[in-house]
C-alpha cells in the first residue's frame, strides 16, 4: 500500500436522516471525522447517539427508505463513496472495507460451514482456484486465533462459542484484505473475558495487515483498550474528538467527562441524570444541554456550538470551550433524585 | 415511603396504600367479575340455553316469532346452523370487537397500519357488506321459491334480442330454471358462505390455538401425544369422510361445517405450536411464572395473545378455503339439498351456461370476489398484526 | 452483616440435565449446570455470583427460585427448605422471592401495558381490587425514578434503561424479602448501567432487601455486592468480601476476571491477564480442578524446570492428545490446503515436519529450556507421527502431570470469611508449585503479568 499524508476515511459534514411516521428522525446530523491510516478510531457514544448509523452510511448499508443520507461527503481513499453506484458499492463492501457486526449469530448462516462462508467472501472478489480459496480460508481462520483451523474449517457455525463464532465472521471480513475494517460494537453481546480475546485480537490483526479499524461502541472501557483516536457522539452530534490521551487523560467536554463517571468497576458511579433528548425534534443550543451540570443560558440558544480545537486534534463542540481559555464555569446541581422522563422510542 | 407520593389524590381510600402495606394474607384469590365479562357470560350462556329449549321444544316448521315491519319479514326459525351461528357472532363481538374497542390506542395503531393496503380496505367494506346482507338479508329479500311461471328471466337490463323486452326490476339478477329468485338465492348463499366460514374459522381459532400453545407449553410428552394426533389428523381424507357421512346421513350443512372445522384447524396448529414455542423462551413466561401465575394464567394470558397475530392469520386465510370447500360440496350434488349455496346455484345454472348465463355466473361472481376479499385480508391483517412493526 | 439473620441458605445445590436421544430417551449423558454450590445471604445483604457464560450461574438462580428443580441438595429460606415446598407454599415462597430478569426487551409482554404487566403479580395472588392496584403500582412507579401517567404506556415506548426499572418495579410490587438479578444491567448502555445499579442500592436500604446479584462482569459486582462468590463450570472458587476479593484474589480464574474488567486506565492497555479458549464442554468437565486446562497459573509437574508459559503449552498439547489426536489430525496440520474429500493418510508422517508443526501449532520454540521436558515431548511426537497416538497419550500422561489434574481442591478457608478452591492456596503446595521467582503470599500477584 502506498502510504500518503491523506486520511485514508475522510467524512465531512455527514447528515443521515430516517423519515418515520413521527417525523424525521436526524440520526447523523453533520458529523465529521477522518480515519488516518493503519490508525484506530472509537466511536463512542449512547443507544441512539447516530454512531451506528454514521458506521453503517460510509457504505450505505442503512435501508433507503426509510433512510437517507441528506447531505456531506465520505471520501475513501480520495474518493467519494456517496457518489457511487451500487455495484460500486457492492465491489467496497466486503472487498476494501470489511464490517464485523454485533451479534455473530445472525452474521453466520447455519446451514453452511464456516469453509464454505470465507470462501465465498473470497470468491467474492476474487478469482482463485477452490484449493486455494481453501488455504487461504485455513490461514484467516489461523490468523483469527482459532486453534486446528485446518479441521475446524468443515465444521458448521452452531459447533462454535459465541466468541469463536465472532472471530470466523472477522475473518468473514478480513477476506479480501481490507483497508477499512468497521467493527459496529463487536464485543457487546461477549463476555468480559471473551471481549478481552476480542480486542487483544484486532490489535494484532491491525498490524498483521496493516488495516485501519472503525470501532462502534457504548465502552468506554473498550475504547481505552483499543483506540487510537475517539469521537465522542451525543444525539447525532460530534461532541468530542481527540486522540485516547486527550479523551481519557484531558476530557473537555461534560459529556465525556459524565461517561467516564459511570463506568463501572470504578470505586463511585456517577450516573448521567435525564435521557437522550427526542430525536424528531431536538432541542436548541447544545443537545446536552438539560443533563450539563455546566450548562448555562448561551447553551440553551442556537445551534451545537462549532467543534473547536482546544489543542493540536483536540476538538470540543461547546460553548465553554469556544472562546479558547476559560474552560467550564462552576457546576451547578441537575441531579435531583433520579428520574427519567418519557422515553423516545 | 420516604419519597413523595405523586397522585391526584382523587381515588378515595386508596392514596395512603403503598405495595408495603398490602396483607397478602387477606388475599385468597377468585376471579375478576368486570362487567365486559359478566355480558359475555351471560350473552353466550343465554345463546346456548335458547338452543337447547329450541332443539328440545322447538318446532321444526314453525318460526319463533313472526313479525311484520311493512315488506320486511323478521320470522327466523333457527336450525343448529344458526344457532351455532348466532354463538359465533356473539363470540366475535367480545372476544374481537369489544377489546378493539376497550383499547382505543391499539386500534388505532392496527387500523394505520391495516389502512396503507387499500385493496384490503375495499375488501373489507365488501365483506362487512356480505356479512350484513348475510344476517339481514334474507328478513329483507326472502327466501326463493318455485316459481315455474317465471323461469329464465334474465337479469334487468339485458334481453336476448335487442330491442325485445328484457329483464325486470322484480327480479333485478334474473331467475333460475324453476323461477326462484337470483338476488334471493344470492343473498342466501351469502349467509350460507358467512356461516360455513365464520362458524369454521372460529373452531380452528379455538383448536388450534388451544392444541397449539398447550403443546408448546407443556412440552414433552404432552407435546408428543398432542402433535402426533395432529399427524394423523393431517393425513385424514376430509373429503371422503364427508362423502360418507353424506351417503349415510344425508348432506346437512350444520354436520359438514362440522366436519369442515373438525377437520382443517390441524395445519394452524402446528403454525401456533411453532410461534408458541418461540414465545415460551421469552423471558416474561419465566417472570409470569416466577410470581406465581398458573399455567392456565400463562396460556392464556401470555401465550395466546402473543400468538394472536399467527391465529388470525392464519384462520382468516383459512376462511376462503371453506366457503370454497363447500360450494366445491354443493357443486358436485354432495351439499345441503335444503340450503341455497352459492355452490349449488352454480351447479344448477352450469348447464344453461349458453342460454342464461346469469345463473351460474352471478352467484359465481359474488364467491370468486368474496373468497378474494378474505384472501386480501388476511394478507392485510399479517402485516398490520406483526409484532415486529410495533 | 454477618450478624444479621441468615435468609437464604444453599447447601450442595445440584442441577443437572440429561441429554436424552431418540423416543425412548436414552441418557447419553448429564450437563452438569450446577455441581454441588453452597453459600448464604443474610437479611440485607447482596450477595454477587460471577463467571462467564456457561458456567451455571443463571441456572443457580433459577433453581434457587425453584423454576428449576433442583437435583440434589437444599435451598433453606427464612429456614424452611423450599425444595419440600407443596403448591400452596411455593405461590407464597413466589411472593418472597423475586426476580429481575437480563434482556430488557423480552421481559414484558409486548401485548400488556406497563400498569397491566405490574399488575399481574397482584391478580395472581388474589388483589381483585382494580383501583387499589393501580394505586400502588403508580406510586411505585414514581418510586423507581418513572411517572405515573406511564402506566398506560407499552413496554416497547421505553428505552433499555427504563424498561428495567419498570423490571425492578414488578419484582417490588409484591414487597418480597429477596431479589434475584440475573445480569440485570449487561443488556444496558454502560451509562445506564450506573443508573440502574444505584437505584437498585436505594431500593435495597429503603426496603431492606436480600439481594442475589448474577453477572460476567466483576465491575458491575463489586459497586453493590457485600460478598461475591465467582463460578467456574458448576462449582464455586472462590467466595468472599468484595472488597478482599478485589484486594488480595486467592484463586487464578478470580485474577483473570478482575484483570479483564473493561476499565478507563490507559496504563495497563493490552498487559492483562488473558484466558485463552472457552469454557469447557460442562457435560464433560476436566478432572481434577475443572479450571486446570485454561489457568495461567498451573502448577508445573516436578523435577522439570519450565517457565509457566512453556509449561501452559505443554500442558495445552498433552490435554489436546488425550482428547484424541489421531494421524489424521496431524495430517490437516501438515497439509492444511486438502479437502476433506480427497485426503489420502499415509501410515507414518516425517517426524520432524510433525514436531515442527506441533511446535508452530503449540507455541514452542526449538528448546524448551528443559532438556527432560524436551525429551518428552519429542518421544510423544515421534509416537503420533508413526500413528500411535495410544501410546504418546500415555507418554505425555505419565511424564506431564499435575496436582491440579491428579486432585480436586476443596473450597478451604483462606481469611475470615474468604474461601477458595485452588492447590495454589494450600499451603504445602505453594513452593513446588510456583515459578521459582515468586513464592509468597498472592497479595502482589496481580501486577505480575501472567504469560
Amino acid at each position: 500500500m502506498t502510504m500518503t499524508d491523506d486520511p485514508l476515511l475522510s467524512i465531512r459534514n455527514l447528515q443521515t436522516y430516517f423519515h418515520t411516521d413521527d417525523g424525521v428522525v436526524k440520526a447523523v446530523d453533520g458529523v465529521s471525522f477522518d480515519v488516518d491510516r493503519g490508525e484506530t478510531v472509537c466511536i463512542v457514544g449512547e443507544s441512539g447517539s447516530g454512531k451506528s448509523v454514521t458506521s453503517e452510511s460510509i457504505t450505505q448499508l442503512i435501508p433507503i427508505p426509510p433512510g437517507e443520507i441528506v447531505g456531506g461527503e465520505v471520501y475513501f481513499d480520495g474518493e467519494d463513496v456517496t457518489e457511487l453506484s451500487t455495484g460500486e458499492l457492492q465491489e467496497l463492501r466486503g472487498g476494501r472495507i470489511g464490517h464485523v457486526f454485533q451479534n455473530p449469530q445472525g452474521a453466520l448462516n447455519p446451514v453452511y460451514t464456516v469453509g464454505y462462508q470465507i470462501r465465498e467472501a473470497i470468491d467474492a472478489h476474487h478469482d482463485l482456484s477452490k484449493a486455494e480459496a481453501r488455504q487461504r480460508a485455513i490461514r484467516l481462520l489461523e490468523d483469527v486465533g482459532i486453534p486446528e483451523a485446518a479441521t475446524r474449517i468443515d465444521d458448521y457455525p452452531h459447533e462454535f462459542s459465541g466468541g469463536m463464532k465472532q472471530r470466523v465472521v472477522i475473518a468473514i471480513a478480513l477476506a479480501c484484505e481490507p483497508d477499512l475494517l468497521i467493527a459496529d460494537e463487536p464485543t457487546t453481546a461477549l463476555d468480559v473475558t471473551i471481549e478481552a480475546q476480542i480486542l487483544d485480537l484486532l490489535r494484532d490483526l491491525q498490524d498483521e495487515y496493516d488495516m485501519s479499524i472503525v470501532f462502534i461502541t457504548h465502552d468506554l472501557g473498550v475504547v481505552a483498550e483499543i483506540a487510537d483516536r475517539v469521537v465522542v457522539m451525543y444525539a447525532g452530534k460530534v461532541m468530542e474528538t481527540g486522540s485516547v490521551e486527550d479523551i481519557f487523560e484531558n476530557s473537555a467536554h461534560p459529556y465525556t467527562e459524565a461517561l467516564l463517571e459511570c463506568l463501572p468497576g470504578q470505586s463511585n458511579l456517577e450516573p448521567i441524570p435525564g435521557t437522550l433528548p427526542s430525536a424528531t425534534d431536538p432541542p436548541d443550543g447544545c443537545r446536552f444541554h438539560d443533563r450539563c451540570e455546566y450548562a448555562t443560558e448561551e447553551c440553551r440558544v442556537g445551534d451545537q456550538p462549532a467543534l473547536s480545537e482546544i489543542e493540536d486534534g483536540h476538538g470540543v463542540s461547546c460553548v465553554h470551550w469556544q472562546r479558547g481559555s476559560d474552560g467550564l464555569p462552576e457546576p451547578t446541581d441537575v441531579r435531583g433524585p433520579v428520574r427519567s422522563t418519557g422515553g423516545e422510542r | 415511603m420516604s419519597t413523595e407520593t405523586h397522585t391526584d389524590g382523587t381515588r378515595d381510600g386508596h392514596d395512603e396504600i403503598t405495595f408495603e402495606d398490602v396483607d397478602w394474607e387477606e388475599f385468597d384469590g377468585g376471579l375478576e367479575w368486570t362487567r365486559t365479562r359478566v355480558a359475555a357470560y351471560l350473552t353466550m350462556g343465554g345463546i346456548a340455553l335458547a338452543w337447547l329449549l329450541d332443539s328440545l321444544y322447538g318446532s321444526r316448521r314453525d318460526p319463533l316469532v313472526d313479525y311484520q315491519f311493512g315488506p320486511v319479514e323478521f320470522a327466523p326459525n333457527p336450525g343448529n346452523v344458526e344457532w351455532l351461528f348466532t354463538l359465533t357472532l356473539a363470540v366475535l363481538f367480545f372476544y374481537c370487537l369489544v377489546p378493539l374497542y376497550q383499547n382505543p390506542r391499539r386500534t388505532k395503531h392496527y387500523w394505520k397500519e391495516f389502512k396503507k393496503n387499500k385493496a384490503a380496505v375495499a375488501s373489507l367494506v365488501f365483506l362487512v357488506f356480505i356479512f350484513l346482507v348475510a344476517v339481514f338479508g334474507p328478513f329483507i329479500v326472502g327466501r326463493p321459491e318455485l316459481d315455474l311461471a317465471n323461469a329464465y328471466q334474465p337479469p334487468v337490463f339485458y334481453s336476448y334480442v335487442p330491442g325485445l323486452e328484457g329483464g325486470t326490476w322484480e327480479h333485478p339478477f334474473g331467475t333460475m330454471q324453476s323461477g326462484e329468485d337470483i338476488l334471493q338465492t344470492v343473498v342466501i348463499g351469502a349467509r350460507v358462505s358467512m356461516m360455513v366460514g365464520l362458524i369454521g374459522c372460529l373452531m380452528i381459532v379455538v383448536l388450534a390455538s388451544a392444541v397449539g400453545t398447550t403443546a408448546a407449553y407443556f412440552g414433552g410428552l404432552v407435546d408428543e401425544v398432542l402433535m402426533r394426533f395432529v399427524d394423523i389428523m393431517l393425513t385424514f381424507p376430509t373429503f371422503f369422510l364427508i362423502l360418507f357421512v353424506v351417503y349415510l346421513y344425508g348432506g346437512d350443512l350444520f354436520t359438514i361445517i362440522l366436519i369442515l372445522g373438525l377437520t382443517t384447524w390441524t395445519a394452524t396448529s402446528r403454525l401456533v405450536r411453532s410461534e408458541a414455542l418461540q414465545r415460551n423462551e421469552e423471558q416474561y413466561i419465566d417472570a409470569a411464572k416466577n410470581v406465581g401465575a398458573s399455567e392456565r394464567w400463562i396460556i392464556t394470558r401470555h401465550l395466546v395473545p402473543n400468538v394472536s397475530n399467527t391465529i388470525i392469520t392464519a384462520a382468516t386465510l383459512a376462511i376462503p378455503s371453506l366457503i370454497l370447500y363447500e360450494a366445491v360440496l354443493a357443486f358436485l350434488g354432495f351439499g345441503d339439498p335444503n340450503v341455497w349455496s352459492w355452490g349449488r346455484v352454480i351447479s344448477e345454472g352450469r348447464g344453461d351456461l349458453q342460454n342464461a348465463w346469469w345463473i351460474a355466473t352471478i352467484p359465481g361472481v359474488f364467491l370468486f370476489l368474496t373468497v378474494l376479499a378474505f384472501n386480501f385480508l388476511g394478507d392485510a391483517l399479517r402485516d398490520a398484526l406483526d409484532p415486529r412493526h410495533e | 452483616m454477618s450478624t444479621q439473620r441468615t435468609l437464604l441458605e444453599v447447601r450442595d445445590l445440584e442441577k443437572h440435565f440429561s441429554m436424552t436421544r431418540g423416543v425412548l430417551k436414552d441418557e447419553i449423558g448429564r450437563v452438569k449446570a450446577v455441581d454441588g454450590i453452597s453459600f448464604e445471604i443474610a437479611e440485607g445483604e447482596t450477595f454477587g455470583i460471577v463467571g462467564e457464560s456457561g458456567c451455571g450461574k443463571s441456572t443457580a438462580a433459577r433453581t434457587i427460585l425453584r423454576l428449576e428443580d433442583p437435583t440434589d441438595g437444599t435451598v433453606r429460606f427464612d429456614g424452611q427448605d423450599i425444595t419440600e415446598y407443596d403448591s400452596t407454599e411455593l405461590k407464597r415462597f413466589r411472593r418472597e422471592a423475586q426476580m429481575i430478569f437480563q434482556d430488557p426487551d423480552s421481559s414484558f409482554d409486548p401485548r400488556m401495558s406497563v400498569g397491566e404487566s405490574l399488575a399481574e403479580p397482584l391478580i395472581v395472588h388474589g388483589m381483585t381490587d382494580r383501583e387499589r392496584r393501580r394505586s400502588i403500582i403508580e406510586k411505585l412507579l414514581v418510586r423507581v425514578g418513572l411517572q405515573a401517567d406511564d402506566i398506560d404506556r407499552y413496554p416497547h415506548e421505553f428505552s433499555g434503561g427504563q424498561k428495567q426499572r419498570i423490571g425492578l418495579a414488578r419484582a417490588l410490587v409484591l414487597n418480597p424479602r429477596l431479589l434475584v438479578a440475573d445480569e440485570p444491567v449487561s443488556a444496558l448502555d454502560v451509562s445506564v448501567q450506573a443508573e440502574i445499579l444505584e437505584l437498585m442500592e436505594d431500593l435495597q436500604d429503603e426496603f431492606g432487601l436480600s439481594i442475589l446479584l448474577i453477572s460476567h462482569n466483576l465491575g458491575v459486582v463489586r459497586h453493590i455486592c457485600d460478598r461475591v462468590g465467582v463460578m467456574y463450570l458448576g462449582e464455586l472458587v472462590e467466595v468472599g468480601p468484595t472488597e478482599e476479593l478485589f484486594s488480595d484474589p486467592e484463586h487464578p480464574y478470580t485474577r483473570a476476571l478482575i484483570s479483564a474488567i473493561p476499565s478507563a486506565d490507559l496504563s495497563d492497555r493490552g498487559d492483562r491477564v488473558r484466558l485463552k479458549g472457552d469454557v469447557p464442554d460442562p457435560s464433560d468437565p476436566p478432572r481434577g480442578c475443572r479450571f486446570h486446562t485454561r489457568c495461567p497459573e498451573v502448577v508445573p509437574p516436578e523435577g522439570y524446570d519450565l517457565e509457566q508459559r512453556t509449561w501452559r503449552s505443554l500442558l495445552d498439547f498433552t490435554q489436546r492428545v488425550e482428547e484424541g489426536m489421531d494421524l489424521e489430525a496431524v495430517y490437516d496440520l501438515l497439509h492444511p490446503e486438502e479437502a476433506l474429500e480427497d485426503r489420502d493418510v499415509p501410515e507414518r508422517l516425517p517426524t520432524s515436519d510433525v514436531e515442527a508443526a506441533l511446535r508452530s501449532e503449540y507455541d514452542l520454540a526449538d528448546d524448551i529450556g528443559d532438556p527432560d521436558a524436551d525429551a518428552v515431548f519429542e518421544r510423544a511426537v515421534e509416537r503420533l507421527a508413526s500413528g500411535d497416538p495410544e501410546d504418546a497419550r500415555e507418554t505425555l500422561a505419565s511424564e506431564f502431570t499435575t496436582v491440579c489434574r491428579r486432585a480436586t481442591p476443596e473450597l478451604e478457608r483462606v481469611g475470615p470469611d474468604h474461601r477458595t478452591a485452588c492447590h495454589l492456596a494450600d499451603g504445602h503446595q505453594q513452593l513446588d508449585g510456583r515459578p521459582a521467582d515468586t513464592d509468597g503470599p498472592e497479595a502482589d500477584r496481580l501486577d505480575r503479568p501472567a504469560e
